[in-house]
């Protein structure tokens, strides 16, 4: 069976075909990976930076260190958290900057609104209450927030956010608790309101 | 907000901190990323690509197989490297991109594709023509190409017309990229690159006819009708 028909029947096993390719220099098959990937990557992003332009750097970053670093890949891990962790790194990286733009984060649209948001599946209640969580989520401190999106929303474990975020899994715990208990009394505002 | 939710529970904020992986895990930026993307990988190509081109003859041919498509391709490497040749740079793009049709426009054509009659009828001209390729291409199993052939002509009898379209001008794509391969063979016949191309290319042909017939099998079972793997 060709590797195509047996990508096709096994439906996921594409993923590691085209890293392959990619790695041997394919750029069409890395533009396909990048396809696949960009919505998850750049939500990511712009839960962490808040700035929907400084998430598209951070996206495009993301994706070139990819490009750079997939000799390292280990074909058996998920490509997709892979990125995730890639594009932490960015996030964390520009931060640290001193030429970073994420001042002006306040002032910036909130992530999840709009139109995108609106057409988002959103099983437990109406899309204004994405935006609503997206919001309160937005105004965390930014390490209860890091923590609360990689842990409450892409469902990492704590030892992989420590990972991510080059902290011990003591202080994730402990920030992810404290995200919980801040996210909770801004929601809890916002009803009584 | 009350305007929205009456009747909001009083454990709602508990419910909705519990509930954050329902949350959208996707959002596409404004705008496309990947030209900007593109530019920066394809300048580290061309920055490499010099080096490449002091390369020995003899590594660079050894090097061909990884450089187009198919499963040699899939070839352990250390990581990217410059593929595009300074003779034949258009060609291997070309090779690159039938693969993608492969991946791709295939797949999207199964979604489409409904279960037709089998009726029998002629070979597609242009299936045809590809078989006149045989004896360069070595040896193959005639009654099963055959085969695929004529499920190929029903199907295509089958599809609605854009998905036939869809599928011919694939078709065509792969057999232009043969038929210069052909051409350029012509000039250069001991090439062993040149045939290595022809060879994947000739394959990627047969994956696309099989893809064809598995589509409707495979969008069946999947139960997606988005056109994604």
């Amino acid at each position: 069976m060709s590797w195509m028909a047996a990508a096709h029947s096994q439906h996921v096993e594409w993923e590691p075909v085209l890293v392959q390719r990619a790695r041997d220099g394919d750029v069409h098959a890395f533009e396909r990976l990048y396809r696949e990937n960009v919505g998850r990557v750049y939500a990511l992003c712009v839960r962490l930076t808040r700035n929907p332009a400084t998430a598209e750097d951070c996206t495009q970053d993301t994706f070139i260190r990819a490009w750079r670093a997939l000799g390292r890949f280990e074909i058996r891990s998920a490509f997709g958290t892979w990125l995730h962790r890639i594009a932490v790194n960015v996030v964390l990286s520009r931060r640290r900057s001193p030429t970073s733009t994420e001042a002006s984060a306040a002032a910036a649209p909130v992530p999840g609104s709009g139109r995108a948001a609106a057409e988002a599946e959103w099983t437990l209640d109406t899309p204004v209450e994405v935006a609503e969580i997206e919001q309160a989520i937005g105004e965390l401190p930014e390490g209860a927030r890091d923590v609360l999106v990689l842990s409450g929303i892409y469902g990492y474990s704590h030892a992989e956010v420590a990972g991510m975020l080059g902290v011990a899994e003591g202080t994730c715990k402990a920030q992810l608790h404290r995200a919980r208990a801040l996210l909770r009394g801004r929601l809890d505002r916002e009803t009584a309101a | 907000m009350s305007e929205h939710r009456p009747e909001a529970p009083k454990d709602l904020p508990h419910r909705r901190v519990r509930s954050l992986r329902e949350l959208p895990q996707e959002r596409m930026p404004e705008r496309d990323l990947w030209p900007q993307i593109e530019a920066r990988v394809t300048e580290r190509l061309q920055a490499r690509a010099p080096r490449q081109a002091q390369t020995p003859p003899a590594e660079r041919l050894q090097a061909a197989p990884a450089a187009t498509v198919g499963p040699s391709a899939l070839a352990p490497h250390p990581g990217p490297r410059p593929r595009r040749l300074p003779w034949s740079g258009w060609r291997l793009q070309l090779a690159a991109a039938v693969g993608l049709l492969a991946i791709g426009g295939a797949l999207t054509l199964g979604v489409w594709m409904t279960h037709g009659s089998a009726a029998r009828g002629p070979l597609p001209r242009e299936l045809l023509a590809i078989d006149e390729m045989r004896p360069q291409l070595g040896p193959l199993d005639g009654r099963q190409r055959e085969a695929l052939l004529r499920s190929l002509n029903a199907r295509l009898e089958a599809l609605p017309a854009p998905s036939r379209q869809k599928v011919l001008a694939d078709l065509d794509v792969i057999q232009r990229s043969m038929r210069d391969i052909q051409a350029a063979l012509g000039r250069d016949p001991g090439n062993a690159l040149l045939r290595a191309m022809l060879q994947e290319s000739y394959q990627d042909e047969q994956q696309l006819i099989a893809t064809v017939q598995e589509a409707g099998k495979w969008t069946s079972e999947a139960g997606t009708g988005d056109g994604s793997i």
